[in-house]
């Protein structure tokens, strides 16, 4: 089946790249359309307000002490972030304000 | 067991598949000074285990098969990490994988694809499946990798390896990049049975540090039986439909009969949601990923990419730049489902179907059925582009895979037989924190099982 | 403000819980490190990490929840509230959302314009905190602190009950009064233990559905509280009598400007994508834990204020007065413990020992037993009030016990009656023309024989016994 050109193209066998073409956006639109209707069809089973959702794993939250005990880092978070300065991670302003 | 020089020439030899993301150079050295300080009592000792670049380790980097994370070394160790090196076990490199756990063939990785260890033309199935063709090609012994939706037995059948995914909560989660939070647990590949059930029981039990772990202690191993006497043994009509490929159910038939021969008695049962699993899947699954990426802001860790010149720009450059296509398709989508006024369509109904998919397997558990028998993956491995344009033909081959992920149940994959030439898995699911039976029942299916023969 | 408008205030307000612990983390929550020191890969939104909830906050809020009268619910739910800003590492706060700790509470409190006012208390949560963003200390960039982000916090929202700036003001006067007597947060605007924000909507009086409402943030003191809630309601009211609209939006507060401006929102929709966190299980509280909590709540507020009236037959202003913390309540108790009178050690509490502790960052110098000798001294005649009041302030500033000090600065009193008969006699001898005036009639010369015993004793004459013995003597 063949939809028109794919706009995931596999470069070589080491590099894998989001090309931007300009077919891209409609393609990922129609391919998000087809996904959502795929599991629309969970809308075919009746709505029963009393099913209760399930949820795996322990039944309640166990408490922990307050204790000061952080969990390990081998390295501080300066050695970690893209920009630090100062003690502090450096982020471009949102351009407005605030 | 294998000195650290052994180790790295044979992960060498495999370099064609793509399969691990470590450079061999740093490898060779680590294995050297892990090797000096490994504990010579712990129960691996010396067992090199590749580990899949979703799981933090502070060896190596860990870019969960990402550009988003690319040169990332996490500053701790998983807790599974810290077992397995307590175990006197090897980290011998990470794996490549689908990105972010997201992908059933691993070639959604920003690193290149993975080729199967018997077919280059073929792929090793995802998402962990650089850890499937290394042990698959006999370079380790043993891999950890993750399952959301079967990403590791569903590799495990196309290599014709064994993969156990654990009850939800048997494993700590400390450590493993999240995907979908209530699905996502470690899983083990292993050449056997043995292998693979010895690491799980290393990395098994309970953690301060995972409020999803349960209390519990690791896996008691089980011995090999004698006989698969007194087990009941279900087969799911739903995974046995009519259009499933004859020669996967000829491999599937072969085995049901091989455990009747050892004294399983067998019965036809039923889990009637199951055609609602992929669906289910696919809407939460995507929904909790969405959540649990968004800490990718190019903020505190990670690459910062160009064209970061405000807040906004710094967000849309490094998601923009730093995800691939499945990733963004996924976050999309579990936006989507999550947001005002689809929630109660899509999240809270798929829940509910969870419930019920749930409901099944407990009904069929408490009528005496001791474990299940599916076939793992409805063909064996496909081809390297076959499933890439359209993403439901891929979501379809974790047909068999997902309920388990989705009833937090614990199932292995067994190499069953060949088709054409291709390993296929044929898959037990076994009731909650009963892994040990599930392993019994597993050891003696893997010995009667001709693996290697056509179906 | 034209009487033909009415002002509906709500407030939510976030409390810092005083934990030694973060709510899903073993950092420490100390104020004041160094900025980014407090950290781990929980708090700090590393790949992989997971959340495990710290037990003390969860009892803490339980506290508070009972503190208000509210219902708490055996069985609740975090949630994940999603949007994306530098200062919250996951891109999500971990929360509550559909399925609260409590709900459905009261706090009563005074407000200055209707007396008693039973606010609604609509629900309480438990959640995290974020970390801090400063956008003034780099040029272009902002800088981002995480030492505060997981630090347990409990948002209180409070219904539209209220109906001026004064009330909201009242309101929060008591919420933080009620918070700080169960101990559970310090409860301080300047540190950002205690943060605001508020609602706020107007219509006409008489009017029953609620206007659009604005939210107000960015307030950060009580007293901006006020000044803030009053210009948004003028700015509305002016807003719609020229026959514009209220938007529904976010409003901050500029306290150099006194002044509000529309905050372009941090995230263009505001739509949260709430959903159950998926890393922690519910949170069951047993109901052994509810009483234990219950039974750790101390006597509040508006009980303790009607004990002291009826046990110390104190009135309601002074009551309040004396209960408006409850480390000065205790110290009063603890006066009259040693023993002293109630209205005397009242007085004493209220006027010297406050005002002391007013200019020593609220520390009571004086000790109640040695506040008691104090008061003691001056009810046996030993220290005339003015005395005592000096000695008070050299207790407070250098301790000592108080008849000791009182010697040393040589402040007893003459309460020996030859000695101020002595001095008195003296006196009338030195005014005849004045006594003669006296026995007249001109009574009103009293207080200057009493001046003149007090000049011949430099001070240390006893003034009752002076006068007492005045009269006396004047009499016959």
């Amino acid at each position: 089946m063949s939809r028109g050109t794919t706009c995931f193209a596999l470069r070589s066998s080491r590099s894998w790249t989001w090309t931007k073409k300009p077919c891209a956006l409609p393609e990922l639109a129609e391919q998000m359309s087809r996904i959502l209707d795929y599991v629309a069809q969970l809308s075919a089973v009746p709505a029963n307000g009393t099913v209760k959702v399930f949820v795996p794993g322990p039944d309640a939250i166990r408490f922990r002490a307050d204790e000061v005990n952080p969990a390990p880092l081998a390295v501080g978070p300066e050695e970690l972030a893209p920009a630090f300065k100062e003690g502090f991670f450096v982020v471009p302003k949102l351009g407005q304000f605030e | 067991m294998s000195d650290a020089k052994a180790v790295a020439d044979r992960l060498v030899k495999v370099k064609r598949l793509n399969a691990l993301l470590t450079p061999v150079k740093d490898l060779r050295k680590s294995l050297v000074a892990q090797e000096a300080a490994a504990r010579p009592t712990g129960v691996l000792y010396g067992m090199p285990v590749a580990v899949k670049d979703n799981i933090c380790t502070l060896e190596f980097s860990t870019s969960c098969g990402s550009r988003i994370l690319e040169g990332y070394r996490s500053p701790y160790d998983a807790t599974a990490i810290a077992k397995l090196k307590a175990a006197g076990a090897l980290i011998a490199g990470k794996t490549n994988c689908d990105e972010f756990a997201m992908g059933s063939s691993t070639e959604h990785s920003a690193y290149g694809r993975v080729i199967h260890p018997l077919d280059k033309a073929r792929v090793p199935g995802g998402s962990s499946g650089g850890s499937a063709a290394l042990v698959g090609a006999g370079a380790v012994p043993a891999a950890l990798g993750s399952e959301t939706g079967g990403s590791v037995r569903q590799p495990a059948s196309f290599c014709g390896v064994v993969g156990i995914k654990p009850t939800y909560g048997r494993v700590s989660r400390y450590g493993l990049v999240a995907f979908g939070s209530s699905l996502d647990q470690i899983g083990v590949f292993g050449r056997s049975v043995h292998d693979a059930a010895r690491v799980l029981s290393v990395i098994s039990g309970r953690d301060a540090r995972d409020a999803t772990c349960e209390d519990r202690d690791p896996l008691r191993l089980p011995t090999v039986p004698e006989s698969l006497q007194g087990f009941v043994i279900g087969l799911p009509r739903e995974y046995f439909p009519p259009e499933l490929d004859p020669a996967v159910r000829r491999a599937c038939e072969r085995a049901v009969r091989l455990m009747k021969e050892q004294g399983a008695a067998v019965r036809e049962v039923s889990l009637p949601h199951t055609p609602y699993a992929v669906p289910t899947y696919y809407v939460i699954a995507p929904a909790e990923a969405s959540s649990n990426l968004a800490r990718y802001d190019g903020v505190r860790y990670g690459p910062r990419f160009n064209g970061s010149a405000d807040l906004r720009a710094l967000y849309r450059s490094t998601r923009g730049q730093g995800f691939g296509p499945e990733v963004r398709r996924r976050i999309l989508v579990g936006t989507y489902v999550l947001s005002s006024g689809y929630y109660d369509a899509y999240y809270r109904r798929a829940q509910q179907m969870r419930a019920l998919i749930a409901q099944d397997f407990r009904n069929v558990f408490d009528r005496g059925v001791d474990l299940l028998f599916t076939p793992t993956t409805p063909t064996p491995a496909f081809r390297a582009g076959e499933k890439l344009d359209d993403p439901i033909a891929m979501y379809l081959s974790d047909i068999f895979t997902v309920t388990a992920n989705l009833a937090g149940l614990p199932a292995i994959s067994i190499p069953i037989g060949r088709v054409k030439g291709l390993p296929i898995g044929g898959q037990l699911i076994g009731q909650a924190f009963l892994e040990d039976e599930m392993i019994e029942a597993a050891y003696a299916l893997e010995r009667s099982v001709p693996a290697t023969d056509e179906a | 403000m034209s009487p033909a408008w009415e002002t509906v205030i709500g407030l939510e307000t976030h409390v810092q819980l005083r934990t030694r612990s973060k709510m899903f983390c073993g950092c420490s929550t100390a104020f004041g490190a160094p900025p980014n020191t407090q950290v781990c890969p929980v708090c700090l939104g590393l790949p992989g990490a997971l959340p495990v909830a710290n037990g003390a906050a969860i009892g803490l809020a339980v506290r508070a929840a009972l503190a208000f009268g509210c219902t708490v619910h055996p069985r609740s739910i975090f949630a994940r509230k999603n949007y994306f800003y530098p200062d919250l590492p996951k891109g999500y706060q971990i929360s509550q959302f559909d399925q609260p700790l409590a709900t459905s509470g009261t706090l009563s409190f005074l407000s200055p314009e209707r007396g008693i006012v039973n606010a609604t208390i609509v629900r309480l949560h438990i959640e995290e905190d974020a970390g801090k963003s400063i956008h003034d200390r780099f040029a272009k960039a902002t800088a981002v602190d995480l030492n505060r982000s997981g630090v347990p916090l409990i948002e209180i929202v409070g219904g539209p009950d209220l109906r001026s700036p004064a009330e909201a003001r009242a309101y929060l006067l008591t919420l933080k009064q009620l918070l700080e007597y169960i101990g559970i947060s310090d409860c301080d605007m300047e540190k950002g233990s205690l943060r605001v924000d508020a609602n706020v909507s107007v219509r006409r009086a008489g009017d029953t559905t609620l206007g659009t409402r604005t939210e107000v943030k960015n307030i950060n003191s009580f007293a901006f509280v006020e000044k803030a809630l009053s210009v948004e309601r003028d700015r509305q009211i002016a807003l719609v009598e020229s026959g514009g609209s209220v938007t529904q939006q976010t409003m901050l507060y500029d306290s150099r400007e006194n002044s509000v401006r529309p905050q372009r929102s941090k995230e263009e929709s505001h739509d949260y994508r709430y959903f159950p966190e998926p890393d922690l299980p519910p949170l069951v509280l047993t109901p052994e834990f509810v009483a234990e909590q219950q039974s750790a709540l101390p006597e509040l507020p508006p009980a303790k204020r009607e004990r002291f009236m009826a046990q110390y037959a104190l009135s309601r202003e002074h009551a309040a007065v004396l209960t408006a913390s409850r480390d000065v309540a205790d110290y009063y108790e603890s006066v009259v413990r040693a023993p002293a009178e109630p209205q005397p050690a009242a007085n004493w509490v209220m006027t010297e020992a406050l005002a002391d502790a007013k200019d020593h960052q609220e520390q009571l110098r004086v000790s109640p037993t040695a506040l008691a000798q104090i008061i003691a001294l001056v009810k046996g005649g030993t220290l005339s009030h003015q005395a005592a009041k000096r000695v008070f302030g050299e207790v407070a500033a250098k301790g000592g016990d108080p008849r000791t000090v009182a010697e040393a600065l040589g402040l007893v009193q003459v309460a020996d009656s030859n000695v101020v008969s002595g001095w008195v006699t003296d006196v009338l001898g030195a005014h005849p023309t004045e006594v003669a005036r006296y026995k007249k009639g001109e009574v009103k010369l009293m207080p200057f024989f009493l001046g003149q015993v007090m000049r011949a004793s430099k001070g240390k004459a006893d003034p009752k016994l002076a006068q007492r013995v005045l009269e006396e003597k004047l009499a016959s």
